[in-house]
């Protein structure tokens, strides 16, 4: 059985830049987190970059991955509900057995090549610091 | 993942409250958001090492093999890689579109800006010129390379004139510095170093436009840039030339110079089909063929006058052979340039000359003119025509110095006893 993966990176805007951080993103609400703002990003003149989400501050790198990482979006096959991603080969080999049916291939629509990695523990950002009396 | 501009004012607000120094930030600050469609489900990241990634920059396509009970392979042209699930409890999110060094802000600050803010009109991403122009899409590609078109942000853009020219001239003058070959330039070092006055990647096109690759690391510029100047056997004067060109041929066009005929509207349409040497400051961007190709293949130095006609040689014919000229060469001859005397033609046999030519020995020290009885031999054709009042008066015995005669000598001391 055999899968496809097609190269199909734009001319323009195929080097994505991949965010790594330690730990989860949760939404306060525990709302849907699609669409919903993040924080923001700055970068000093150090090249280092900053990011600010919510009241914590985390400082990072900018690091150029030895194993850039290729971005695969699956096309075309039934819409399979295997996201679970603790499952290991056994979902690409099910998907090649149902690529039979229906043309089940990849696309490599991204590179990334770079990472802003953030391995530090976030800072609390202190608005008001009360003053010694 | 995207992005999106948000309130830079809050955004500033909110760095400031973290103690960041304003001071100390580069570019601007960059919201992130979720993603629209949160289809992680569908993505997969691969980890690869150089040599797949080389291979999917070039647009190759890979496979996956592999059966139920198998693992699963990925397969290049002629190698096998193993695929592994690996797990992380980070967190990783993709930025599509994002700066991220200092470089990046850089090209975006620059002097792009200080250009950027005249242009008016509509910009076209390449998928937009395929919506609008009716060609193929090699044609089109062909026909953007020509026009020197430079790829900024996604969007097609023509360099400005005088943008490219000073990008071109502090090129040249970097060359110049370094004393480096003009046919074997190194191009990361030239990009490094002017780096910090222009954005790399406009560096980087404008050395494809008029270079060409050598090497990995060098570009020549032997012969590229013929196509905006006469051909020449030296690449250095050529290319200075070239900048030498778009300069004077700025000037040339936009102001009304002294020297030329009153009332001359100047355009480059008048100078079509001529060479001009170097020295004489203006070199006509080439619209048509050489009529011979014994024209094209005369030295730089030498004056050419590609179109000129043989000059007429009897009578009444010379008068209306001047009608029929067109007026381009009265124009011609108002200019401040050198032209080879009357009934000389370049002839790629003979070196050239400097013209006009110092009286020698060998000439008369009076060159005799014609009377008006005889046949008119014009200069050139269309210069005024000759008449009486306005040639030399033809000498005279009352205007040279009186011939001597017998009566006007000393007189010859006779013999007296």
């Amino acid at each position: 059985m055999q899968i496809v993966v097609k190269t199909n990176l734009p001319e323009h805007g195929a080097e994505w830049v991949m965010l790594e951080m330690q730990g989860q993103l949760e939404s306060p609400e525990d709302e849907e987190l699609s669409g919903q703002f993040i924080g923001d990003l700055h970068f000093n003149k150090k090249g280092i970059p900053i990011l600010i989400i919510g009241h914590h501050i985390l400082y990072g790198k900018v690091v150029t991955m030895e194993k850039p990482f290729l971005v695969l979006m699956k096309k075309n096959g039934k819409e399979e509900n295997n996201d679970d991603e603790e499952e290991t080969e056994k979902m690409e080999t099910d998907e090649i057995s149902s690529s039979s049916e229906t043309e089940t291939y990849y696309s490599i629509t991204a590179i990334v090549k770079k990472k802003l990695i953030f391995k530090t523990r976030p800072k609390p950002i202190i608005t008001n610091v009360p003053k010694r009396l | 993942m995207q992005f999106s501009s948000g309130n830079l004012k809050q955004v500033t607000a909110i760095s400031v409250v973290a103690k960041l120094d304003p001071n100390d930030l580069i570019g601007q600050p960059q919201c992130l958001y979720f993603g629209d469609s949160f289809h992680t489900s569908n993505m997969k990241l691969v980890e690869v090492d150089s040599s797949v990634m080389d291979y999917v920059e070039e647009g190759k396509n890979l496979i996956i093999r592999g059966y139920k009970k198998e693992s699963a392979v990925l397969c290049l042209d002629g190698v096998t890689f193993d695929l592994k699930e690996a797990q992380t409890s980070n967190t990783l999110l993709l930025l599509d579109k994002c700066f991220c060094s200092p470089e990046d802000f850089q090209e975006n600050e620059t002097d792009i800006h200080h250009f950027e803010s005249s242009h008016s009109g509509p910009k076209f991403t390449d998928n937009d010129l395929l919506d609008v122009v009716q060609a193929s899409q090699k044609e089109i590609r062909a026909e953007l390379k020509k026009l020197r078109a430079c790829c900024v942000n996604g969007f097609w853009r023509l360099l400005d004139f005088d943008y490219e020219f000073e990008v071109l001239s502090q090129i040249l003058s970097l060359i110049d510095e370094n004393s480096w070959k003009l046919d074997e330039v190194p191009q990361n070092e030239m990009i490094e170093t002017l780096q910090n006055l222009k954005p790399r990647f406009i560096l980087q096109h404008v050395l494809d436009c008029f270079g060409e690759k050598k090497s990995e690391a060098s570009v020549g510029f032997a012969s590229s840039s013929a196509n905006h100047t006469n051909s020449s056997h030296n690449p250095a004067s050529n290319l200075k030339q070239c900048g030498r060109v778009a300069h004077n041929h700025r000037v040339f066009t936009g102001l009304s110079s002294p020297s030329f005929v009153t009332g001359l509207v100047v355009t480059a349409s008048i100078l079509m089909g001529i060479y001009c040497c170097s020295t004489c400051a203006v070199v006509i961007i080439k619209s048509r063929q050489p009529r011979s190709s014994a024209t094209a293949a005369v030295p730089h130095q030498t004056n050419q006058m590609a179109a000129m006609q043989p000059l007429p040689t009897s009578g009444q014919t010379a008068q209306t052979a001047v009608e029929g000229n067109p007026p381009t060469y009265q124009e011609v001859m108002s200019s401040p340039m050198n032209y080879p005397p009357p009934g000389t033609q370049s002839n790629p046999a003979y070196p050239p000359q400097n013209y006009p030519q110092q009286p020698t020995a060998t000439q008369p020290a009076i060159v005799p003119y014609p009377t008006q009885q005889a046949p008119v031999s014009l200069p050139y054709p269309g210069s005024p025509k000759p008449t009486a009042t306005n040639y030399c008066p033809i000498p005279t015995a009352t205007h040279c110095c009186p011939l001597p005669t017998a009566t006007n000598y000393c007189s010859l001391p006779t013999a007296t006893p």
